[in-house]
């Protein structure tokens, strides 16, 4: 196909995103609605971007139909929420064009990047404040902050460089010499696990030990290290419930809500029940209870969605993830330069878990941890972050 | 060697959305409702909405919504023993009975027509207020349920006051005893086994045994009620007499094939009306003693009301069970089965015609009325014997079927068959009038 024709084709599709989903806009004032028009434009910029710079964009439509479904729902839940939203996606998209003008396949700042991870959460431990018994929250000046969600990219940055920089030695060593050459990388990462379990946040935490288990799995490929990663997994797994109340009741709540109704299981079984309620084809925007699930518009938005747009609008949502972790692996085996492959992969992966931990949770396939759906969910800091992220796979990505 | 791992990592991810979607799909289509729960605010909205309403056969309602003060009350009829069967709905006991099994149709403002007789109901409650048991009414016909009185019962009209008195009553008032009350049917039985022995050709009308009042089994003995001697006796006054002696001896020559007729008179499954029930029990291993035990209704054998009452309706209705109902549902799709030939229901029902003229069921007579009836008196475990009845009238043309079971009410004559003819009487004194 001609190229131009292409691009025409494109910007149609864009057109049409952005009317399915201002078509929901008698739910909330026009006073409300053209924020949502603000939102279009950012991200058809971003596009015009993107286009300019000779960079894939399907990424920006995924993140469009998600940020869409996302907005429409912050809206109806109570307009204020999208205000803030708003700021979220204005910077993050700042740092998506930040992004877009960096050569990832040449940056080399392996352990700028894990002394940032490590200041960063050390910060958030000393001088943060706790939201729901987790102290992940910092102010600069009139703004609040979550450090762990630019964290998260910082330190995949961090792990993939390292091994990149050290593949050779991982090619050739096993055994205790390859513990020795991976040491100074686990210990980084192992502290910082640690900070987290001290400030009590244990999600993320379980989102960067995945990557890292499947990342070393990946890259070391050796199976007696999946097999250590397993181990330390449940083991640690069992010790955190053993020392830590607050990880003791969500296995418990996980496991056994209907025990738990009236305390711990509450926020599942409301999740359940919303879900329920929805069918096949959900019970139309608007006309969900959900709404009276605690977190609705950070942790349990994808509840909701459940419930208003039925079993069709959540897949609708998981097959938008899918495609957008199909669309960056693409890139990263199109990719000639490995240290570019990596940091593709490693980002999927952070998004892989977290889409997993986030809706696993609510369906109770995993214990349920308290993040935000990318994209989706309310929340700045983790909308900032996963901008970041969009935006150095859209960089690493070539139009042919 | 790494297009392997690439390959790997993606069915990996793939696996994990896979997951995902599967168990989303289980919750949100194929996982059961969970919008009755307690907990569930869309549970609690349901008390706010309006609600169809339920109605007896002839129109009457049973239960209504009414709008009072901006917000619907349940109302129900004074005849509380309906609290069995229609149940109850509300916000703070949840829901039972029809109320519950039909919430789908309810809930979406449609009436509900049952096949219930609002006024026979009533009849029947007041006639068995004193008594603990039950009467279940059908028509032999159509399967149709015209009446179903468990007692005791809850006051719908006292019911939120003495909620926590009804939990503690010793007498189980949550119990629909005519569906999930499991007794021995004792010498109710012995209609179906007469009709299994005509069926299998090991009697014939002219058989004649030697009753001496006992039979001794391997080295154990049944007796006849009171040990009496029948002397000698033919089947149909075996019947009427209600001889143990020749019932266990039939069961004993019968044996495996007795099992088969007892599966397909309906016992030890669901009658699946739509409201809880128990299934009863029938052995499976069944020697020597036990034989004769199963020939007088007693051992291991369990059934509820509703399904003796089904039997009774089966050999009214010319050996052809229909499968009880309580909604008139014309997509509804019922299981009807021959149990009996014609020839061998009307051996069976001129043998119950004589226990009621002449038999043990005497007090089961009413006038005017050929009522063909079977006593019995069942061995209880837990005290005093459970006093049996099951029946149909007219007898040539039959109109209606009983089961009566009075809870540790002594002998099936003088207690259950009583009950009955006076339930028969009110039946036809009311559809007399209506002619």
């Amino acid at each position: 196909m001609n190229s131009r024709i292409g691009h025409w084709f494109e910007l149609a599709s864009w057109l049409l995103i952005c009317l399915v989903t201002l078509s929901t806009l008698n739910l909330v004032s026009l006073q409300e609605g053209w924020r949502l028009g603000l939102l279009w434009g950012t991200l058809f910029l971003l596009w015009v971007v993107s286009k300019l710079a000779r960079k894939p964009t399907a990424g920006l439509y995924l993140v469009a139909i998600l940020g869409g479904i996302g907005s429409v729902f912050l809206l109806r839940l109570d307009p204020s929420y999208f205000v803030n939203q708003l700021n979220g996606w204005l910077v993050g998209s700042l740092l998506f064009i930040l992004a877009l003008f960096i050569d990832w396949e040449k940056v080399r700042y392996t352990w700028f990047f894990g002394f940032l991870s490590l200041g960063l959460t050390l910060w958030t431990l000393i001088l943060g404040y706790e939201v729901q018994g987790a102290k992940a929250w910092i102010s600069i000046g009139p703004f609040s902050f979550q450090p762990i969600e630019v964290t998260k990219v910082l330190l995949t940055l961090f792990l993939v460089n390292f091994l990149y920089q050290n593949r050779l030695e991982i090619s050739k060593k096993s055994g205790i010499e390859l513990v020795k050459v991976l040491a100074p990388a686990l210990l980084l990462f192992f502290i910082i696990f640690g900070l987290l379990v001290l400030q009590r946040d244990l999600g993320p935490g379980l989102i960067l030990f995945m990557v890292l288990c499947t990342l070393m799995f990946y890259i070391v490929k050796r199976v007696s290290l999946l097999i250590l990663a397993i181990g330390l997994a449940l083991g640690g797994g069992a010790a955190a419930a053993l020392l830590f109340p607050h990880f003791k009741m969500r296995i418990l709540a996980w496991l056994w809500p209907w025990d738990n109704a009236y305390d711990s299981g509450f926020q599942i079984l409301q999740g359940m029940f919303a879900l329920n309620n929805g069918g096949i084809f959900g019970v139309g925007l608007g006309e969900g209870l959900g709404t009276q699930i605690p977190a609705i518009h950070t942790d349990y938005l994808f509840a909701l969605i459940g419930e208003e747009m039925g079993f069709l609008g959540a897949s609708v949502v998981l097959m938008s993830f899918f495609l957008l972790v199909c669309w960056s692996l693409t890139i990263a085996k199109r990719l000639k330069n490995i240290r570019g492959q990596w940091i593709a992969i490693g980002i999927s992966l952070v998004w892989v878990y977290q889409v997993f931990f986030v809706v696993g949770g609510i369906i109770r396939l995993v214990p349920f941890s308290g993040m935000t759906l990318p994209f989706v969910s309310y929340g700045s800091s983790s909308l900032i972050a996963n901008m970041l992220m969009i935006g150095i796979i859209t960089s690493l990505g070539k139009v042919h | 060697m790494h297009k392997r791992y690439e390959l790997g990592l993606f069915l990996f991810v793939s696996i994990l959305f896979a997951a995902m979607l599967f168990t989303l799909a289980y919750w949100q289509v194929f996982s059961s409702t969970l919008n009755d729960h307690l907990l569930n605010p869309r549970y609690q909205q349901l008390f706010c909405n309006p609600r169809g309403s339920v109605l007896d056969r002839h129109g009457n309602i049973l239960a209504q919504s009414l709008l009072i003060d901006g917000k619907y009350h349940r109302q129900y009829t004074e005849v509380s023993s309906l609290i069995h069967v229609i149940g109850y709905f509300h916000d703070k006991y949840g829901l039972t009975g029809i109320e519950k099994t039909y919430n789908d149709v309810l809930a979406r403002e449609q009436n509900l027509t049952t096949t219930i007789d609002l006024v026979i109901q009533s009849k029947i409650e007041k006639i068995f207020t004193d008594y603990v048991g039950a009467i279940v009414l059908l028509e032999p016909a159509t399967g149709a349920i015209i009446a179903m009185v468990s007692s005791p019962f809850i006051d719908y009209a006292r019911m939120e006051l003495d909620w926590e008195n009804y939990l503690l009553d010793p007498n189980a008032p949550f119990v629909n005893r005519a569906l999930q009350g499991l007794y021995p049917p004792g010498s109710v039985l012995k209609p179906l086994i007469l009709g299994a022995a005509y069926e299998e050709e090991i009697i014939n009308a002219d058989s004649k045994w030697d009753d001496q009042g006992e039979l001794s089994i391997d080295g154990r003995v049944i007796k006849n009620f009171g040990g009496n001697a029948l002397g000698l006796i033919d089947p149909a006054n075996a019947l009427a007499f209600s001889s143990n002696v020749v019932f266990a001896e039939i069961a004993l020559k019968l044996q495996h094939s007795l099992l088969e007729y007892l599966k397909k008179a309906g016992l030890g499954q669901a009658t699946q009306i739509g409201l809880g029930e128990s299934v009863g029990n029938l052995p499976n291993k069944v020697k020597g003693f036990e034989w004769g035990q199963i020939g007088i209704g007693q051992g291991e054998l369990l059934v509820t009301p509703m399904q003796m009452a089904v039997i009774s309706a089966t050999i009214a209705n010319n050996g052809v069970r229909m499968q009880p109902y309580l909604v008139y549902d014309s997509l509804a799709i019922r299981k009807t089965e021959r149990v009996f030939s014609r020839t061998v229901a009307a051996k069976i029902t001129e043998a119950m015609i004589l226990a009621v003229n002449n038999g043990t069921a005497s007090l089961a007579q009413v006038s005017g009325v050929a009522v063909a009836g079977k006593t019995g008196t069942a061995q209880s475990p837990a005290g005093e014997d459970h006093s049996w009845f099951i029946g149909f009238a007219p007898a040539n043309a039959p109109k209606v079927a009983i089961a009566v079971v009075v809870e540790h009410g002594g002998f099936g004559g003088q207690v259950a068959a009583p009950i009955a003819g006076e339930v028969l009487k009110m039946y036809f004194d009311l559809t007399q009038e209506e002619r």
